[in-house]
């Protein structure tokens, strides 16, 4: 499953182009070759940009019917994708939850049955229980052999879903590969430690350079900021003061804390090279950072330039 | 592209509002035949009988009273020709049914106008609610080819259009020419009113894509309606209130109403307003001018094209999201 979470003025940007909502000019360098591939990928891909909407006054059904014969979808599939989603779709789409037009959105996607599909944001605004369907209809995508690339600001539901992970941040590509991989490559960034003298053990430990958080009464958090933290220094530490551990859990890091340490110290501010490569006329946006999730990736791999987005062979 | 336009059109045969309209313009003209059937047909013999008897009654005191008054005219200084009563006749009582060529010649630019007004708002409707509602986003996104997109809106709402207008005029002279049979009413000037049936179409289409290119414009049906009211506000008051204006009658051959009448009518003749100094004093001098059917047809031509190009430019390079 793919997936891409930048910063929003660059994923607009970036889905726009690709999907054909925004002006048809070069966004950035990265993509500028999609409006002139646009004509061979199109075909194969299936994309979902903001919020799905659809003409308010026709049916689901309806509305399916005027996209197959827009894009040149077999009539029958209208039926076929509205069973796969769950949808009746006889209803006014106007009446539709948030859910059901996010279904529908989907249906339409696979109207006809593209290689990738793009979600944009996919559980914006969803209820646990539509969020849950979302989510499942996404990964059933992916084990038919889809490949399905999800722009999310969610990082937990990033973690939640994807298979693999690729962070970038400003341009470049910070980390890439297995999501249990990307997550073991940065360490731990805080342990768990029972002692029974806790008030030595923190002036031991922050002496040292730790950050230490006291969690219970015995039980302390310690971590480094933007380092490995090597669970031996910890044991030794202490021992050399006779102190010794009753518990020494390593505290795994989730997506969110991975993004973050990539992307720590990079600079916010725009690069005049940056402004030079800015669409004219545009306000100067913040440099992207993008995860992004893909299927079949090989281990990972860090600080590359990006892959084409261009959709060319 | 085949395949978008049908896709455009089947949406805009869909549309509910498409449905209102066409039973609008039914009703419209259906009510306009009720008077046409009104006009063609000849008097009843109670209609008649009642005519002959106001008639009489008005020979009557014509005879009665003429004499007085036109001593009384005389003495009052009046000129002899200014105090002639003319003598009553059973025509002006009974009244003669309408020509059929006039009759039919007024349902169809009548139908014309109305025609061209509901696909002027039909055709704003079709793109504005696209993106008041948002969902040319959705549709880009399936379909990102702007220009392919633009054309295939514009030619399903063209070719609708032309439909519309000719459906429309077919129905007019149809309803005309039965109506004459029913009443008798000596049928002429089929061939020249088929042409003006057919250069009715004309205005029906440059509403249609006018209205579009506005509504694509204005992102709304509102703004567009707004407009057209706008233009129609200053065409009324250039024709009306400003009627005696020479600048205002001169800029006729530039002017969309002038140019839509000469479509119509196969070009439109216009009176200027000319002072003129005499021995008398001052006065004003119709001149007579026309605006040619070639005139209008290039005219359109040249604003549509604009139109055109600088709503797909504005399409084509402007984010819809």
């Amino acid at each position: 499953m793919d997936s891409w979470v930048p910063t929003a003025p660059e994923k607009q940007q970036r889905s726009g182009c690709f999907s054909g909502s925004s002006p048809q000019t070069p966004a950035t360098s990265e993509s500028s070759e999609v409006p002139l591939a646009i004509d061979g990928v199109i075909g194969r891909v299936g994309a979902i940009v903001e919020q799905p909407k659809f003409f308010p006054a026709f049916s689901g059904q309806k509305n399916l019917k005027l996209l197959a014969k827009a894009i040149g979808a077999p009539r029958r599939r209208v039926a076929a994708v509205l069973d796969e989603v769950g949808l009746a779709g006889r209803d006014k789409y106007r009446n539709y939850s948030l859910g059901m037009k996010q279904r529908l959105a989907i249906a339409a996607m696979l109207l006809k049955d593209p290689d990738l599909l793009i979600f944009d944001e996919p559980t914006n605004g969803l209820d646990p229980a539509g969020i849950h369907e979302i989510r499942t209809m996404m990964r059933n995508l992916a084990s038919r052999g889809k490949t399905v690339l999800v722009s999310s600001h969610i990082l937990a539901e990033v973690q939640q879903i994807a298979d693999t992970v690729t962070i970038i941040g400003r341009g470049r590509l910070l980390a890439e590969g297995y999501v249990n991989q990307i997550l073991a490559s940065d360490g731990y960034v805080a342990a768990r430690v029972r002692v029974s003298d806790h008030l030595r053990a923190t002036e031991v430990l922050s002496a040292a350079g730790f950050t230490v958080e006291r969690l219970s009464n015995l039980v302390l958090k310690v971590s480094l900021v933007n380092r490995k933290l090597d669970l031996a220094v910890i044991t030794r530490l202490l021992a050399d003061q006779g102190l010794y551990v009753s518990e020494l859990t390593p505290i795994q890091p989730d997506l969110e804390s991975v993004f973050l340490n990539l992307t720590a110290g990079q600079q916010r501010t725009t690069t005049r090279e940056e402004r030079r490569r800015q669409p004219a006329g545009r306000p100067p946006q913040q440099r992207p950072r993008r995860i992004e999730q893909q299927q079949r990736r090989p281990g990972p791999r860090r600080q590359q330039e990006l892959p084409d987005w261009s959709g060319r062979p | 592209m085949t395949r978008l336009i049908w896709a455009e059109i089947t949406r805009l045969l869909s549309r509910r509002l498409t449905g209102i309209a066409m039973i609008l313009i039914l009703l419209g003209v259906a009510g306009y035949q009720l008077v046409i059937n009104d006009a063609l047909s000849p008097p009843s013999g109670e209609e008649r009988a009642a005519a002959e008897r106001s008639y009489q009654q008005a020979h009557e005191d014509w005879a009665a009273g003429r004499e007085q008054f036109e001593k009384e005219c005389r003495d009052s200084g009046s000129l002899q020709d200014d105090c002639v009563i003319p003598e009553p006749t059973l025509v002006e009582f009974t009244g003669d049914p309408t020509p059929f060529k006039e009759a039919a010649s007024t349902a169809l630019k009548l139908s014309t106008l109305l025609v061209a007004l509901v696909t002027f708002t039909i055709a704003a409707s079709f793109i504005g609610a696209e993106y008041s509602s948002g969902s040319i986003i959705n549709w880009l996104t399936f379909v990102p080819r702007r220009s392919h997109v633009f054309w295939s809106k514009l030619l399903a709402v063209v070719g609708f259009a032309a439909l519309l207008g000719t459906l429309a005029a077919t129905l007019v002279l149809s309803a005309s020419l039965i109506l004459a049979r029913l009443h008798d009413s000596p049928v002429e000037a089929v061939p020249e009113l088929a042409g003006l049936g057919v250069r009715g179409v004309l205005p029906v289409v440059v509403l249609a894509v006018l209205g579009f290119c506005v509504g694509l414009l204005t992102r709304h049906t509102a703004g567009a309606i707004g407009i057209l009211l706008a233009v129609l506000v200053v065409c009324f008051i250039r024709i009306g209130a400003l009627s005696s204006q020479s600048w205002a009658q001169r800029i006729t051959p530039w002017t969309p109403d002038g140019n839509i009448a000469a479509l119509i009518d196969r070009g439109y003749t216009y009176a200027v307003p000319v002072e003129k100094v005499t021995r008398e004093g001052v006065a004003v001098e119709l001149v007579e001018s026309a605006v040619s059917l070639t005139h209008g047809l290039v005219y359109w031509s040249i604003i549509l094209a604009l139109v055109i190009m600088g709503s797909l430019l504005i399409f084509r390079h402007r984010d819809v999201i």
